[in-house]
């Protein structure tokens, strides 16, 4: 290892430019932006290869640029351009060695205008690895664990270097290629990273850009444009989405039962089932009424043949014997065959709810004073007419409502939450079989 | 917590005009027939 405090200062041993040392006791490499001369920092600056004809990837931060990155103060002392090739696409990234006195080196990238903070992730990991050719001999997605978060296989992707300038703990060789198997969690990316000579386990975070560029003095138009969704990008959902959904869906099950419950409240019987024949009607009845609070109900059944219908004409009047309302209803009952199969339409049961004015004496005059056979109107086909009235019935209409409702709202939090994610994954690589 | 709040309330609320029965009466009653209706002079064919 290099003594970090002897040398702050050299001259490339290939071109004579001055180059500052900026990078610790790991460094092992370093090269010069002026020739592009990897030189062995641990050799007397030897000249190990040259990289050539090299295009300076677009970033704006330079070797020496200082900034504050998760709490922690770092300097940029080496740049990479790498890419990488896939038929006719090409992806391109930069990353940035920073070190840190304290901390080491962690990789600061810059990809599509994203800032992610990369390190060697030391703690345990389960599976230890995963290569890329376990990921194509796999029949699931790859998944591994770490520091309480799971992870689920992304991308392989190979990249290759293409541009090499400043310090770095390694030798870089241009166009070396390392092979990289990302998996994302909720919060971090994790990466199995093999190179020529080694293989290590890397653990990425996304960085609050603004911030970051501002700690790096980088403002205004020299921000480089975002493109695009990253993997990493929080997604902007409200903190506590799952409670809402859980929440939202609890109390659409409770409006459901509440629902339930009211409907078999349906109060007590004041007119008993009463059969009228259809000679009897017009004909007048009546009931009394004590609870005003709720609901009234007239409950009317038809006896009717098969393909036959009856139009029913019902006034109410109130105990003063002034009329509350009147309504008219058809009962009907149609059976018959087609290339579904048997079919039924019944509609001999018709229920008139109310909320009465008053207690007392309610009059009820009834009438069918039309009806058919199928589409025709050619006379009451009414058998009889059984007629019933309860108070005190409550609805389920209003419960019903709100479950409706707050089932809406959990569904469409789910689907917000899916789409979310959708976007977060689709630059996965991964294939499900089905 | 702000939704809890607001979703008791509103359930309650709802629990309360569903036990009253409000919002279930029939929708097709005419009551224009009705006596001292506003709108019974206008709408009623039981009014000539």
């Amino acid at each position: 290892m290099r003594d970090p405090g002897q040398i702050r200062a050299i001259q490339c041993t290939q071109c004579g430019a001055g180059l500052d040392v900026l990078g610790g006791g790991r460094v092992t490499t370093h090269v010069c932006p002026y020739c592009g001369s990897a030189l062995d920092a641990l050799d007397n600056y030897r000249v190990l290869t040259r990289f050539t004809e090299m295009t300076r990837p677009a970033t704006p931060l330079s070797i020496g640029d200082r900034g504050r990155v998760m709490g922690q103060d770092w300097q940029v002392i080496g740049i990479l351009g790498l890419s990488e090739r896939w038929q006719t696409q090409v992806w391109t990234w930069v990353d940035h060695l920073l070190y840190s006195p304290t901390h080491g080196y962690v990789w600061l990238t810059l990809e599509d205008g994203h800032l992610i903070l990369t390190r060697r992730w030391r703690k345990a990991v389960s599976p230890g690895w995963i290569s890329a050719a376990q990921v194509e001999q796999a029949n699931a997605r790859p998944g591994a664990d770490s520091d309480g978060e799971h992870f689920r296989y992304f991308e392989t992707s190979t990249a290759s270097i293409t541009f090499a300038e400043g310090e770095f703990t390694w030798r870089p060789r241009q166009d070396d290629r390392t092979i990289t198997v990302s998996l994302l969690g909720d919060r971090t990316m994790l990466s199995y990273v093999e190179g020529a000579h080694e293989r290590e386990i890397e653990r990425s975070w996304y960085l609050p850009q603004a911030d970051v560029w501002a700690a790096f003095g980088v403002t205004g138009a020299a921000v480089p444009r975002t493109e695009g969704a990253h993997p990493l990008a929080p997604v902007r959902l409200p903190r506590d989405l799952s409670f809402l959904i859980g929440a939202s869906a609890v109390f659409a099950a409770l409006c459901g039962l509440l629902a339930l419950v009211f409907l078999a409240m349906n109060g007590r019987t004041v007119l008993a089932q009463t059969t009228l024949r259809a000679s009897q009607l017009p004909t007048e009845m009546a009931f009394d009424i004590a609870d005003t609070s709720r609901l009234a109900e007239l409950r009317f059944e038809g006896d009717l043949g098969t393909n036959t219908w009856a139009w029913i004409e019902v006034t109410l009047s109130d105990p003063e014997d002034v009329p509350l309302f009147e309504a008219g209803r058809e009962l009907g009952y149609y059976a018959g065959r087609d290339s579904d199969g048997a079919w039924t339409e019944d509609d001999r049961v018709t229920v008139i709810r109310f909320h009465p004015t008053q207690s007392g004496r309610y009059t009820l005059d009834l009438d069918a004073p039309e009806g058919g056979a199928g589409e025709a109107q050619d006379g009451p086909r009414l058998g009889g007419l059984r007629v019933s009235a309860r108070e005190g019935a409550s609805s389920a209409r209003p419960p019903l409502a709100l479950a409706v409702l707050f089932a809406l709202l959990a569904g469409g939090l789910v689907l917000w939450r899916r789409t979310a994610e959708a976007r977060r994954w689709q630059g996965s690589d991964w294939e499900d079989d089905d | 917590m702000v939704f809890l709040t607001a979703a008791l309330i509103v359930t309650v609320g709802t629990g309360y005009l569903g036990y009253r029965g409000i919002g279930g009466a029939s929708t097709d009653l005419d009551r224009s027939i009705r006596v001292g209706s506003a709108s019974n002079a206008l709408t009623s064919s039981h009014v000539k």
